[in-house]
């Protein structure tokens, strides 16, 4: 090898070993900064027992309403997955996430009193392949 | 074992032609165009601030980008791409469709859930960032420096997929194949739609398949078998190919059975394995040029 063949190999090794090594440290780690990652894509079982959860706007004349985070945007879909941090984020926060999930649904806040985030059991009917709720917990109430 | 180490590292910087790096930047850069120009990526705009949420690269921007400046992005990044496959300042370009890229689809991502599906292309295509093509006239030179960049592209894919699947064993065990665990997996994916999914295209296939347990098991112990032997695939150059054909089957039935999509995984397989398969002599895109020495591996 050339010097200039060594000075190359030099930086494929470093740029190769290093770029693999960084991508082990954050699978061994199950770190996650996007997009280094632990590639956990479907790593645990699923089972029968199925829970979802949802946002239920509670109208000041009594009548509730799932919040449907704008099903055409798939970029706001996905927040559902941080339903579960509103149970241990400040009133103040739980306010300005309530709010906003508000707005991306298209409800007015100011017909609403409170919103509720209710955890709720699933059965699926293997006959009819659909899956239907069978139980209903409240989980956290923010009040508006 | 330190013997195994050295032959690996030098293949790893074994001289290479220069057109087999040419071929596979500009089919990265085509896959990352794909991308680009397929998402309306002003949908980022609509996400309130407070909705931001999970690190990325771009966590220091906090604030919600206009949706022209997304646009500019978006535009920025496919110009970059026309560069690259015309072969015009390719290096510089491709580091630009990379940037634009990697920062649009980490806002997408900023929204609460790890999205995987940008992230393999994404992660294959930083090796290009510190790789120089050959001159136009010296496609077919022989340098260490065409030869390491496609085939730490391999390596990246590889660990990709081998990890993938290590996550499945470390998190769930034997269980992730042998149990109910797939059968469950369809199910829930075909009630995807309840939260905003996308409807599976192949409702009644996948019926069939979460009904018959041994179906399930077959299907999540041949994706679970392919993750963890992907090195091997892609290692052996005539077996390339072959991975690529099986992730595109893996993928495409997880595409039409729950609706979601990874087609960028398997466009970005292929743009490494197929150049990668060929004889190291033998360009992909224009006539077989003399390439004397090229490892044949």
């Amino acid at each position: 090898m050339t010097t200039e063949q060594r000075r190359e190999a030099r930086v494929g090794r470093a740029v190769t070993w290093s770029l693999l090594a960084l991508m082990a440290v954050f699978a061994v780690g199950q770190l996650e900064l996007w997009p280094m990652t632990a590639f956990r894509l479907f790593s645990t079982t699923r089972s029968a027992d199925q829970t979802r959860l949802e946002l239920v706007a509670e109208h000041l004349d009594g009548t509730d309403e799932p919040l449907l985070v704008s099903e055409r945007n798939p970029v706001l879909v996905t927040t559902d997955r941080q339903f579960p941090d509103l149970v241990g984020e400040s009133e103040e926060v739980q306010r300005d996430l309530v709010l906003a999930w508000l707005s991306v649904s298209g409800v007015d806040p100011v017909s609403v009193g409170s919103v509720r985030l209710d955890r709720i059991a699933r059965a699926y009917d293997v006959d009819t392949h659909t899956w239907t709720d069978v139980g209903r917990t409240t989980i956290v109430v923010v009040d508006l | 074992m330190r013997g195994l180490w050295s032959r690996v590292d030098d293949r790893l910087v074994a001289p290479g032609p220069g057109f087999r790096l040419a071929e596979v930047q500009i089919l990265l850069a085509v896959v990352i165009a794909l991308r680009l120009a397929t998402r309306d990526w002003t949908l980022i705009a609509e996400r309130p601030a407070a909705l931001r949420d999970g690190l990325t690269v771009m966590s220091w921007y906090t604030g919600t980008p206009a949706p022209w400046a997304l646009v500019a992005v978006q535009v920025v990044g496919l110009v970059c791409a026309v560069l690259v496959v015309a072969q015009r300042r390719p290096h510089l370009a491709f580091v630009g469709l990379w940037i634009a890229y990697t920062s649009l689809t980490a806002l997408w991502g900023s929204s609460g859930k790890v999205m995987h599906n940008d992230v393999l292309t994404v992660l294959v295509g930083a090796v290009f960032l510190f790789a120089s093509g050959p001159p136009r006239d010296g496609w077919s030179d022989l340098r260490v420096r065409y030869g390491w960049p496609p085939r730490a592209a391999l390596a990246v894919l590889a660990t990709a997929y081998v990890v993938s699947g290590a996550q499945k064993l470390v998190h769930s065990g034997p269980e992730w194949v042998f149990s109910d665990n797939m059968t469950w997996v369809l199910r829930l994916g075909l009630s995807a739609n309840l939260s905003g999914g996308v409807t599976p295209v192949a409702q009644d296939a996948a019926h069939l398949v979460a009904e018959h347990g041994w179906l399930s098991a077959s299907l999540a112990g041949g994706a679970l078998l392919l993750e963890l032997t992907a090195p091997l695939w892609l290692a052996v150059r005539r077996t390339r190919v072959l991975f690529v054909v099986s992730v595109a089957l893996m993928h495409g039935s997880i595409w039409l059975f729950i609706g979601l999509d990874y087609s960028a995984w398997v466009l970005t397989a292929a743009a490494v394995a197929v150049p990668m398969s060929l004889a190291p002599d033998r360009a992909l895109f224009r006539m077989p040029v003399s390439a004397v020495g090229a490892p044949r591996r």
